[in-house]
């Protein structure tokens, strides 16, 4: 195969779908390598569309399975066993961690990563998201500020289609929607009853990367309406979903600008002292074993922030024994998460009339008011707030007593309707958060595992008490009754919005990339998953991932066209 | 409902459990339990009919839940679990034994139903495992009739392709749950 490109991608998830499609449109000639086995939009959806009773086992995985083989995924909700293909089998990817600071790595190495799996809920940063580390001085001050990405969210939001409603909010801007999903009986009343009650807080229906009503841009891609079926996980041959199978990798492939490797492991960047520059990568056969390089003429890490940390601190070279553009020492430091399970859930007395009809894959939000307009003494930063309403259907059987006839004929109909509502806080950057390679495991692949060490610190505690505080009072204000908090406090990790390990910062001995994604110590060598970001707000990132990858293929290819790389 | 009062009748007389599980086995009498004795099997079949029974729609029966739970068992669970259900209903029918001085299956049905109901109506925390088992065991039940065809589309209304979801719709008591 000729290793002749201009670019090679590493990763085909949410980030380097964006990567292949940005590079591609824009003429490079690009290598898309992916460690894991190929997978084709429809066909490979193997449970889509199948009712409970048409999958084995009605959808639940084996009990010795899931034991062995998803140790740590089962941990996630969307497993089941109509997805777990699109998960990591733990025994075969193993990581390390101190016991007593349990870190959750939920992964999926496939054609499309996580993309798949994704609960999409898609929402912008703010000024003060880029403020925050300056401001109060944990972590290092972002390099780019709101106006420098919000073209670049126009631009993947338009692609994407993202449904939403405008508010007008400043900590929670506005974007390029598609008409916004419905909010139920139940929501629209606790709409108002918070909005009355609590002036500075805002309930909004959730931001999602769905197609309600499909562009033509969308149309052309072969993407259709979302059927509101909510198995999302298992794929959408609609696509109504944003994914890299059903959206930026046809876009890529119709430029015929576009090669594929799948089964084919990243093991580390060539690096080439004389012109310091990355050259290659090295790939390792997923199934064979067999060892072969790349090249190209700039190189963009998209194999999701642990993914790509551990690929560049396996890059070692006499100049940079530490890891490849590690000149900082901060490759693998400042491991962030959201912080979540803490919340309440509730029972509304009224509307026994009303129910819905539909499984919307989407709740509702409600946007930080925390240190926002004004300062709260107890934690640096906020939370917002994700739930929504329903009337639980047979499920809620596990609570109610009785057998025979008088049982069905209560489950014959829908429970009282309940709401919801959980936290999603954001981690203060910290050092002692982090991960580094061990010196003597190795996977399969010989390639040395990593250690991940990262713990809830007294921001982090303090921020999960209020929360739980927050939604009961929320709750109780908008007439709910049987109002329980909980906070079960959920290792890191398992909010499934890891980043920071690759921080982006102005100064080179502080961070390990510049303001466009780009190595400070390599100019070719660009990271745009999450492992570049500087803070973590408490908004889902895969947006912000989105935007900061168009922006850096973008500004790559014009540094390319003028002869800077 | 006329039929809730028949089986009712018709249970305090007649050890019912019996006559229905012939009908149940007419359904399927190929199927050969892989996990449970014949004897376990029956009493598992009959406590299946007796926390979701026939109606105007199917029963968990006719939904072959208990075929089902034996498959599940016997392929689906892990040793510990398996273990768990070997004696969780070997316990319950010495608890029946001790209380009626018959087996589970001998029981007339309404016997059956004032024993299960009433280890129904401890609680959880309760820490005799008796009571635990059974709630495991119902919910067993309860989860497998309502992913099954019988109880998720024809007890329960079943939608495969919703459209564009509709949050507010006027519900009467004559209309059905969702099952999904
Ligand atoms: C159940 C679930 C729900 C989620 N919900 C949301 C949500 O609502 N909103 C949100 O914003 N985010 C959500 N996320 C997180 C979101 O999925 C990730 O942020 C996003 O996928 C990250 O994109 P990525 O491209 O960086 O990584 P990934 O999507 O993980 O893709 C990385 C790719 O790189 C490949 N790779 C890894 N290592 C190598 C290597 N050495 N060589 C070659 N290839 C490699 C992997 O196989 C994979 O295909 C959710 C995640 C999950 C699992």
């Amino acid at each position: 195969m000729s290793t002749d490109f201009d670019a090679i991608v590493v990763g085909s998830g949410i980030s380097g779908g964006w990567a292949i499609k940005e590079l591609t449109e824009r003429g490079l000639k690009v290598l898309l390598v992916e460690r894991g086995p190929n997978t084709t939009h429809g066909q490979d959806y193997i449970g889509e569309g199948k009712a409970p009773w048409e999958l084995p086992y009605h959808g639940s995985i084996p009990e010795d399975v899931l034991n062995q083989e998803y140790a740590i995924q089962q941990q996630c909700y969307a497993l089941d066993d109509a997805t777990k293909q699109f998960f990591v089998n733990d025994r075969k990817h193993p990581y390390i961690t101190k016991k007593d600071k349990p870190f959750s790595w939920i992964r999926g190495y496939q054609l499309g990563g996580r993309s798949l799996l994704w609960y999409r809920q898609s929402y912008r940063w703010s000024e003060m998201d880029f403020k925050s580390n300056k401001q109060d001085g944990h972590g290092v001050d972002w390099p780019i500020r709101y106006k420098d990405i919000a073209p670049w969210y126009d631009h993947v939001e338009k692609f994407a289609g993202i449904s939403g409603s405008k508010e007008g909010l400043e900590q929670l801007p506005d974007g390029q929607f598609l008409p916004p999903m419905e909010m139920n009986c139940v929501e629209i009343e606790v709409k108002k009853q918070i909005e009355q009650q609590f002036p500075d807080r805002t309930m909004i229906i959730g931001r999602c990367a769905h197609l309600t009503e499909p562009t033509k841009e969308h149309l052309e891609l072969g993407r259709g309406q979302c059927q509101s079926r909510d198995q999302c996980e298992r794929g959408c041959s609609f696509g109504a979903y944003f994914s890299t199978l059903s959206a930026t990798l046809p876009a890529a492939r119709r430029t015929n600008n576009l090669t594929i490797l799948t089964d084919s492991i990243a093991h580390s960047i060539v690096y080439d002292e004389g012109t310091n520059k990355a050259t290659g990568v090295r790939i390792i056969n997923a199934k064979t074993n067999v060892r072969s390089q790349v090249n190209a003429r700039i190189i963009f890490l998209c194999a999701s922030t642990l993914g790509s940390t551990q690929i560049m601190l396996n890059s070692k070279s006499e100049r940079f024994p530490n890891g490849i553009a590690n000149s900082s020492g901060y490759l693998g430091l400042n491991l962030m998460d959201h912080i979540f399970e803490s919340g309440a859930n509730a029972e509304y007395p009224g509307f026994k009339d009303k129910y819905f009809k539909g499984r919307r894959p989407n709740g509702i939000y409600i946007p930080r008011y925390h240190n926002v307009t004004s300062k709260d003494n107890r934690f640096l930063r906020g939370f917002g707030f994700q739930g929504g309403g329903k009337r639980p259907s047979w499920k809620r059987a596990k609570t109610l007593k009785g057998i025979g006839l008088d049982l069905k004929e209560q489950l014959r109909h829908p429970g009282p309707w309940t709401f919801s509502l959980g936290g999603f806080g954001e981690m203060l950057p910290d050092e002692r958060n982090r991960v580094w390679l061990d010196n003597k495991l190795k996977d399969k692949w010989g390639i040395p595992i990593l250690n991940i060490e990262c713990k809830l610190r007294e921001n982090e505690l303090e921020m999960l008490k209020v929360m739980a505080e927050d939604a009961k009072e929320m709750l109780e204000a908008s007439g709910m009754k049987n109002v329980k908090t909980y906070n079960n406090s959920a290792p890191p990790g398992l909010a499934i919005h890891e980043m920071g390990t690759a921080r982006m910062g102005h100064d080179p001995t502080t961070s390990v990339l510049n303001k466009y994604n780009q190595a400070h110590d390599i100019p070719n060598l660009f990271v745009t998953d999450g492992s570049c970001m500087s803070s973590s707000a408490c908004q889902n990132p895969s947006l912000t991932y989105m935007a900061l990858t168009a922006r850096a293929a973008a500004n790559a290819v014009e540094m390319l066209q003028e002869g800077r790389l | 409902m006329a039929l809730k009062n028949i089986s009712i009748l018709l249970g305090a007389s007649i050890p019912l459990a019996k006559i229905e599980l012939l009908s149940a086995a007419v359904n399927d009498k190929h199927f050969a339990p892989q996990f449970f004795n014949s004897d376990e099997f029956m009493m598992v079949s009959n406590m299946v009919d007796l926390i979701i029974p026939r109606s105007d729609t199917p029963g968990a029966l006719d939904a072959l839940v208990n075929n089902y739970i034996d498959m599940m068992l016997s392929e689906w669970a892990s040793s510990d679990t398996q273990k768990k259900y070997h004696l969780g209903v070997a316990k319950l029918n010495n608890a029946v034994k001790k209380e009626f001085s018959l087996n589970f299956n001998d029981c007339d049905r309404q016997q059956q139903i004032n024993f299960l109901t009433s280890i129904d109506n401890y609680s959880d925390t309760n820490t005799d495992k008796n009571i635990q088992f059974f709630h495991d065991f119902k919910w067993f039940v309860i989860s497998g009739y309502y992913t099954s065809k019988e109880g998720a589309s024809m007890e329960l209304n079943y939608d495969p392709m919703p459209g564009i979801y509709r949050g507010c719709l006027p519900y009467t008591k004559a209309d059905k749950a969702w099952s999904a």
